[in-house]
C-alpha cells in the first residue's frame, strides 16, 4: 500500500480534537473536532462527524458536519450528508435527501432584491445591466415611482403610478 | 399531479398576490406574493420577486423572496435564486447560483 | 523509505488510519484502532492499538498506546501496555515506559527507560 502523494484516512474509531491542517485530500470516517484546513478536498463519509470550522478547496458530505464550511472550488452535500453550518463557496451542489440548515453564500448574486413592494425599497443602486428589452424599461421607472409612494404591506401593490406604462394582457389559461 | 392551472407568459407582468390551485409556471415576471396549493415553475426567463408559499418549488430562471415549500424546492442550474427556505427537501443542482438560508429537518447523532 | 512506508502498513490489523506528510494537527489523537503518522501531532495521543511513526512523521507529544513503533521523530514520553520498538533512524527524546523494548542499531534516543516487569511478559 504505497500511499503517494498522500491521501490521509481518519479512520472510524479515532477522534482528533484540535486543529487539523494539511495539502492532501483527507477522508473521515471518524470525528474531527476543532478546526480542519485544507488546500485540498475534505471527504466526510457516513461514519464521520466533523464538528469544526472547514476550510477547504473542496468538500463532500456524506456524513454529519457542524460547524461552517468555506471552499475555494465547491462543496456538496450527498443524500446521506447532514450539514448544520453556513456555507462559502462558488458552487454548492445539494442532492436530493440531504439535509441543510445554515446559510449559503456563493458570492455576489447580482438579483435585484428589492423589487417587491412587499419589502422597503432599495436605497442601493442596483447591479443590473442586462435586462431583457421586455417591458422592463417601463417597469423600472414604475419601481422608482413606487419607492416613493412608501410601499404598503404585501396585499396592496403601489396604486397606479404609471401603471398604465404596463398594460400587458395576464395570459392565465385553464386547462 | 395538478394540472396546470396557469401559465404567466413571457411579455406578462403580475403585481400582487398569486394565489390558487394547480400548477402555475412562470415564463414572466411575478412581484409580490405567491400563494399555491400545488407546484410553481420558474421557466429560465421567467423571474419572480415574491416571498413563495407553495407546496412544491422548481426554479430555473430568477427568484428573489423567501420561499416556504410543504414538499420540495428545487433550484435548477440555470437558476439564480436570493432569499431564504424553508422545506422538508432542497435541491440545488450544480451551477446554481442562490444566496441565503435553507432550512430543512437535520436529524443529528445526539453526541453532537 | 518506500520500504518503511510498506513495512508500517497493515501488517497487523490493517492500519485504516493513516495521517499524511503534508498534516499537522495540534491536539489531541484517540481511538481504538492502528495508526500510522506520516506528518506532524502536537499535543497527545491515546490509542488501544499500534502506533506507527514513520521517517516523515514528527510527533510533540505524550503518547499511551498499546504498541509503538517509530521510524521518525518523537518528542514525548511512551507508555506501551505491549510493545515499543526504535526503528533505525528514529529519534527519540523522552521516557518509555512499555514491559517490552527493542531499540535497532542507529536510534537515537535520550531518556529514561521503565519496563516494568509482568507476569506475561517475562522479557523475551
Amino acid at each position: 500500500m504505497a500511499t503517494t502523494s498522500g491521501s490521509t484516512i481518519i479512520g472510524e474509531s479515532i477522534l482528533i480534537n484540535g486543529s487539523l491542517n494539511g495539502d492532501e485530500d483527507l477522508t473521515v470516517r471518524g470525528r474531527v473536532e476543532g478546526t480542519l484546513t485544507l488546500t485540498r478536498t475534505l471527504v466526510v463519509e457516513p461514519t464521520g462527524i466533523v464538528k469544526a470550522e472547514v476550510q477547504v478547496k473542496n468538500c463532500v458530505i456524506a456524513g454529519v458536519v457542524v460547524g461552517n464550511v468555506t471552499a475555494s472550488e465547491s462543496v456538496e452535500i450527498t443524500k446521506e450528508g447532514r450539514m448544520v453550518g453556513d456555507i462559502a463557496a462558488p458552487r454548492v451542489i445539494i442532492v436530493d435527501g440531504a439535509s441543510f440548515r445554515g446559510r449559503v453564500d456563493m458570492g455576489d448574486l447580482e438579483l435585484p432584491r428589492g423589487e417587491r413592494p412587499s419589502r422597503p425599497a432599495i436605497s442601493r443602486p442596483t447591479a443590473r445591466p442586462a435586462l431583457p428589452p421586455r417591458g422592463a424599461r417601463a417597469g423600472k421607472k414604475e419601481e422608482a415611482k413606487a419607492e416613493k409612494a412608501a410601499p404598503k404591506g404585501p396585499p396592496a401593490p403601489p396604486p397606479a403610478v404609471g401603471m398604465g406604462a404596463v398594460k400587458k394582457k395576464v395570459v392565465v389559461r385553464r386547462k | 399531479m395538478a394540472a396546470t392551472s396557469g401559465i404567466i407568459g413571457r411579455g406578462t407582468v403580475i403585481k400582487g398576490n398569486l394565489s390558487g390551485s394547480g400548477d402555475v409556471v412562470v415564463e414572466g415576471r411575478v412581484e409580490g406574493t405567491v400563494s399555491l396549493k400545488d407546484q410553481l415553475s420558474i421557466e429560465p426567463e421567467g423571474k419572480v420577486f415574491a416571498d413563495v408559499e407553495v407546496e412544491n418549488l422548481e426554479v430555473h430562471g430568477e427568484m428573489s423572496g423567501d420561499i416556504n415549500a410543504g414538499d420540495r424546492v428545487l433550484i435548477a442550474a440555470t437558476a439564480k435564486v436570493v432569499g431564504d427556505i424553508k422545506a422538508p427537501r432542497v435541491v440545488i443542482q450544480d451551477g446554481a447560483r442562490f444566496k441565503g438560508s435553507i432550512e430543512m429537518d437535520v436529524k443529528l447523532p445526539e453526541d453532537i | 523509505m518506500a520500504q518503511a512506508i510498506e513495512k508500517a502498513s497493515p501488517s497487523r490489523s490493517g492500519a485504516h488510519t493513516v495521517i499524511g506528510s503534508s498534516i499537522v494537527i495540534d491536539g489531541e489523537i484517540s481511538g481504538d484502532e492502528d495508526l500510522v503518522i506520516q506528518g506532524t501531532v502536537k499535543g497527545k495521543i491515546s490509542l488501544k492499538e499500534s502506533l506507527f511513526v514513520e521517517s516523515s512523521g514528527v510527533i510533540e507529544a505524550d503518547i499511551d498506546t498499546a504498541n509503538v513503533e517509530v521510524s521518525g521523530q518523537v518528542t514525548g514520553n511512551i507508555a506501551a501496555s505491549d510493545k515499543v520498538e526504535l526503528k533505525t533512524d528514529c529519534k527519540v527524546v523522552g521516557d518509555i515506559r512499555a514491559p517490552r523494548i527493542l531499540i535497532a542499531d542507529g536510534a537515537t534516543f535520550k531518556g529514561n527507560v521503565d519496563m516494568e516487569v509482568r507476569e506475561h511478559h517475562k522479557g523475551k
